[in-house]
């Protein structure tokens, strides 16, 4: 059923890393991707992979779910790892044909690119696997609330993004009854070629924006009966609180961008 | 409560370089509710049943008379969001007034706004809740929810900012027949609850529990008076395009043919009851 559908990736579990602050884990991932662009060592990154096949075990996502982000970039991998692995100049050549040839210095820097992008889809991943869209729009308003001095609106970001988190399901069941009764009518939407492909999504996206805009009106009529008037005065429901496993993680956190800045200098 | 006075609105249709047209959606609507008290607005499609109900709030002005709600003239800017709050309303679509993907953060969005410390938000959100006999559901997305259910958690979202009085703008329209029930049952328990109710509806079914009705026709009051008054007067509620429940236009026409009816009879039970006494 298309009402079932879940926006995200959402896998929910009991876990410490579920339970971790959505901010503490935002973040995380921010350390985690910078700390990722600090080295090029392969020795490194496996390190850091066998890290990040423990927080999977820890947060008791089952491992096929990471790697399933790994499907869509399986190509640029593929290129990435291709550009490097001929394209390097080196001092030990070990294979050449015509402008292709293969290093010493482009194997290592091809498998260490590989590493890093895996790296960074899997680990990026559990942001978005370990938190609810909800909380995450409520890091994120958080997050984003120093920087309303330089009027970055960000109470009405988050807000848009709830409603659109809200809104994703309702819209998706308009569009296939509309698709459906444009189809009753005897539209065609299997057409072949982009622009007839295009032409045919007419009938179908006119009503859905028409009813988008209707129901939008509906929406802003009914947040201002219930006093909505923007970020100001406004109290939370669940206020994000800080509690001793985050500052336990962040303190993790500290440490091992320090290791990695300690071992990429020594090695 | 509400006194309305005089009350006029006009649309603006038309905007050319000095020629504006208007539609008279409202014209000279004069009434007063009770507290506590049920009313029900009945008018069909464009009689401007709807923008008398914006007027409660705030949302419309009159473009003359005045409207008094609790002592505050909805006109007066400075204390609208204290009018808002009394005065809760309740869409026609469920759908398009849940704010929160989970029911009990809906429930929430009014509190929130008028910065009720957190603490206290959990408990005026199970009260409101329990009070539509939806906290089982505190948790869940509104989306899989029935019509019926969430047009509750519509009605629990404006019960959370504490109003005293509610207008129900068709909340039933887009509800099929059990759903119209729950919500139905609803609304009458509120309003036993001590709530001020404005239900605006075309079923003339849910008007018989009402304390009194406004028949809206073209902008006027055309008839007002309590169910009976209103529902023995099948010839005028017909002349204005309007049904009355089956069970009055029943006892109309057998009084018509000379029964001892007194041709108030609204609802089924009453109607058995008479026809049973008639042999």
């Amino acid at each position: 059923m298309i009402r079932d559908i879940t926006i995200g990736q959402y896998y929910p579990a009991e876990s410490v890393i579920h339970r971790l602050d959505p901010r503490t884990k935002v973040i995380m991932s921010f350390v985690f991707i910078i700390s990722l662009f600090l080295t090029t060592d392969i020795r490194l990154y496996l390190a850091v992979g066998a890290l990040v096949l423990g927080m999977a075990r820890l947060s008791k996502v089952p491992l096929s779910f990471m790697l399933r982000g790994l499907k869509t970039i399986f190509i640029i991998i593929i290129f990435t790892v291709a550009f490097n692995l001929f394209q390097t100049p080196g001092t030990q050549v070990w294979w050449q044909w015509s402008f292709l040839r293969i290093t010493r210095e482009g194997v290592l820097s091809a498998t260490a690119m590989a590493m890093r992008l895996i790296l960074l889809i899997v680990g990026s991943s559990f942001l978005t696997l370990t938190t609810p869209p909800v909380s995450l729009t409520d890091a994120i308003e958080s997050l984003l609330k120093p920087f309303e001095i330089i009027k970055v609106p960000a109470h009405e970001i988050a807000m848009m993004m709830s409603i659109a988190l809200r809104f994703i399901p309702i819209l998706l069941e308009e569009t296939d009854k509309i698709m459906k009764a444009q189809l009753a009518r005897g539209a065609n939407f299997e057409q072949k070629g982009m622009i007839k492909k295009a032409k045919a999504m007419l009938p179908l996206l006119v009503p859905l924006f028409l009813s988008a805009f209707r129901r939008a009106d509906d929406l802003a009529l009914a947040m201002e009966a219930r006093c909505y008037r923007g970020g100001k005065g406004r109290t939370k429901f669940k206020p994000l609180k800080y509690k001793m496993r985050d500052y336990l993680a962040y303190g993790l956190m500290v440490g091992y961008l320090g290791l990695i800045l300690l071992l990429n200098w020594a090695l | 409560m509400i006194t309305a006075k005089n009350v006029r609105h006009d649309y603006k249709i038309e905007q050319e370089e000095g020629n504006e047209k208007f539609f008279r959606a409202l014209d000279d609507i004069s009434l007063e509710i009770r507290k506590g008290s049920f009313i029900a607005i009945l008018g069909h499609n464009g009689s401007g049943k709807s923008t008398f109900a914006k007027h409660l709030n705030g949302f419309l002005f009159p473009t003359a008379g005045s409207i008094v709600v609790n002592g505050i003239e909805t006109t007066d800017t400075e204390h609208i969001w204290e009018l808002r709050k009394n005065v809760g309303m309740v869409f026609q679509n469920p759908d398009n007034q849940i704010i929160g993907s989970v029911v009990e953060e809906d429930t929430a969005f009014g509190p929130e706004n008028l910065g009720v410390p957190s603490e206290e938000i959990q408990f005026v959100v199970d009260e409101a809740l329990s009070s539509v006999r939806m906290q089982a559901y505190a948790k869940h997305s509104p989306n899989k929810l029935s019509g019926g259910q969430k047009q509750r958690i519509a009605i629990a979202g404006v019960l959370a900012m504490k109003p005293s009085c509610i207008v129900f703008d068709e909340p039933t329209a887009m509800l099929d027949p059990s759903g119209r029930k729950e919500v139905l049952k609803t609304i009458k328990r509120l309003n036993r609850e001590g709530i001020t109710t404005i239900l605006i509806t075309h079923y003339m079914e849910e008007a018989i529990a009402a304390d009194h009705i406004f028949v809206i026709e073209q902008g006027k009051i055309a008839l007002e008076g309590n169910p009976q008054q209103i529902f023995s007067q099948v010839e005028k509620m017909k002349a204005l395009g309007l049904d009355v429940p089956q069970a009055a236009e029943l006892a109309y026409r057998l009084k018509q043919d000379g029964y001892a009816l007194t041709g108030q009879e609204l609802t089924m039970e009453e109607m058995v009851e008479v026809l049973c006494r008639l042999r």
